[in-house]
């Protein structure tokens, strides 16, 4: 059975949520955020045995007034982490991802 | 569903890494790398796990790849999903998971921050970071051959050199960026177009001239060349009708086989800005009433060579009354169809250089093409004789060299003693 992280822009009590993107978790060989020119970048890499990695980017924007990008960068790290291994113990074929609050995911680049 | 273990990183993010279909695991004192594809190579579904390693006579290659083994097989035979760092004892996973996007440097230990900034790395490392910009406190650097992940950077202060920038940063036992200080820019000598006024003769500090394409930009009807653009009705020195030099090769421009009038400072020569002030007919531009200004750091201020120096303008060189520390200096770096074609330039391109645009255009307003710059400068560059600003490096006489427009780094010097 295939089993998908559902990437939402917001946190979970935001009225206006949007779905941005979704994961095949059987497929990830690791995420990230990522410092680039954004400033920000959630990435998701795929591959496996003979595959070349592929990846999803994710864009990231911080509310610097709540926290900086490098506590962005952690705690969505840490969020993910806990919703992947959610994920993969859990039974359902989705399962949601918020992203921490004063994080939001503007858009799968 | 495939089975899984976790490897818990130098910030607490619990990363998962697939315990199926592993084709190949090598392992160092600070370095386990696995591969799920036969082929070996960065872009090939390979994993990195950099460790600290307290005590790699102890804690071999060897022992970490047995304790590897040893979680690969507990974490597939068992119900729960097993954590790497409990087989590894004192061993610490400071970064784990795909080369992503990463920014490639240089660092060499440095007590503190002078010394980091007068330093000259070269142990190569890589560093999380993509796309630009100044590394953030937070950002993850390692040890690397080539692209290649060979370990975490030990705990210290370092010098950290990315491109033409330098920093002086403190990396903590996480082998994470935790201090970060940008290094003033040290150049060893400035050449302001500002101090240049017809005639330029040779000895004069500024003198700096670049080889121009005379007949570029190719930009059609009302876009005029280099040429045509400076010197209409130009009579060379030995009579009749032609065109000043403009890319003059080393032997003449630095009268290798006698006195010839192609030299940097001869009547035929159409260099920019040399060649131009003291031979240009039209549209010769008064560089006292611009502010535009050419600098120069040395590969080592203590040696005097100018290969692989860095070429760099400022625009606000003179505005900040010709103090190298306020001012603005940009590697002179000439990209593709690139506007401005440097950080700064008021007009896009350079004051006095053409309309000032990015182009070359010309005074109607018609765009000149994408690649004018690329174009019109070329290999070919003249530094005058003198004394570093900031090391020991003397040059007696004047250097005539080939520089990359591309990186603004000099290739190769051509005549040391020109002029």
């Amino acid at each position: 059975m295939s089993k998908y992280i559902y990437i939402n822009g917001a946190i979970q009590s935001n009225p206006t949520n949007q779905n941005i993107g979704l994961v095949p978790i059987d497929e990830v060989l690791d995420f990230e955020c990522e410092v680039t020119a954004v400033p920000l970048q959630f990435v998701v890499y795929f591959g496996g045995a003979n595959e070349i990695t592929s990846n999803q980017q994710y864009n990231i924007q911080v509310d610097n007034n709540i926290l900086s990008d490098v506590e962005a960068k952690i705690q969505f790290d840490r969020a993910f982490s806990r919703t992947y291994l959610e994920a993969m113990d859990g039974v359902d074929p989705v399962t949601e991802f918020y992203p921490p609050s004063g994080i939001t995911v503007t858009a799968l680049a | 569903m495939s089975k899984i273990g976790i490897v818990r990183d130098s910030v607490s993010v619990d990363k998962p890494v697939r315990l199926e279909n592993i084709n190949k695991i090598e392992t160092t004192v600070n370095k386990i790398a696995i591969n799920y594809t036969a082929q070996v190579n960065v872009n090939n579904s390979e994993v990195f796990i950099l460790l600290s390693n307290p005590a790699p006579l102890v804690y071999t290659g060897a022992y970490i790849r047995e304790r590897v083994l040893k979680w690969i097989k507990d974490g597939l035979a068992s119900n729960s999903t097993l954590t790497l760092n409990d087989y590894l004892d004192k061993i610490v996973p400071t970064q784990v998971g795909v080369i992503g996007g990463q920014t490639t440097g240089q660092i060499i230990t440095a007590v503190d921050s002078t010394a980091a900034c007068a330093a000259t790395p070269n142990i190569d490392v890589a560093l999380e970071v993509s796309g630009g910009g100044d590394p953030i406190i937070g950002t993850g650097i390692y040890l690397v051959n080539g692209t290649t992940p060979t370990g975490p950077v030990a705990p210290g202060n370092y010098a950290l050199a990315i491109d033409t920038k330098q920093y002086f940063i403190t990396v903590n036992s996480a082998s994470n960026i935790s201090f970060i200080e940008i290094c003033p820019l040290l150049l060893d000598f400035v050449y302001n177009l500002a101090n240049l006024s017809k005639p330029i003769n040779n000895g004069n500090p500024d003198a700096i001239a670049f080889n121009i394409a005379g007949g570029s930009p190719f930009g059609g009807p009302g876009i005029p060349t280099y040429v045509d653009y400076y010197f209409q009705g130009f009579t060379p020195s030995f009579g009749g009708f032609g065109f000043p030099t403009t890319d003059p090769n080393d032997i003449a421009a630095c009268n290798v086989f006698g006195p010839t009038e192609n030299n940097v400072f001869g009547l035929d020569n159409g260099a920019w800005p040399v060649g131009l002030i003291n031979n240009g007919t039209t549209n010769v531009p008064n560089f006292a009433a611009l502010d535009v200004a050419f600098g120069v750091k040395l590969a080592d201020s203590d040696v005097a060579n100018f290969t692989n120096a860095q070429l760099y303008i400022s625009f606000d060189f003179n505005a900040n009354g010709g103090v190298i520390a306020d001012s603005t200096f940009v590697p002179f770096q000439i990209q593709f169809s690139q506007v401005p074609a440097f950080t700064g330039s008021p007009g896009g391109g350079i004051p006095g250089f053409g309309d000032g645009t990015a182009t070359f255009s010309s005074a109607m307003g018609i765009p000149g093409p994408p690649d004018a710059f690329t174009q019109l400068f070329r290999n070919g560059v003249y530094f005058p004789g003198g004394s570093s600003l900031i090391g020991t490096a003397n040059f007696a006489t004047g250097t005539f060299a080939d520089f990359d427009p591309n990186t603004g780094i000099v290739m190769i010097v051509l005549q040391p003693a020109c002029l």
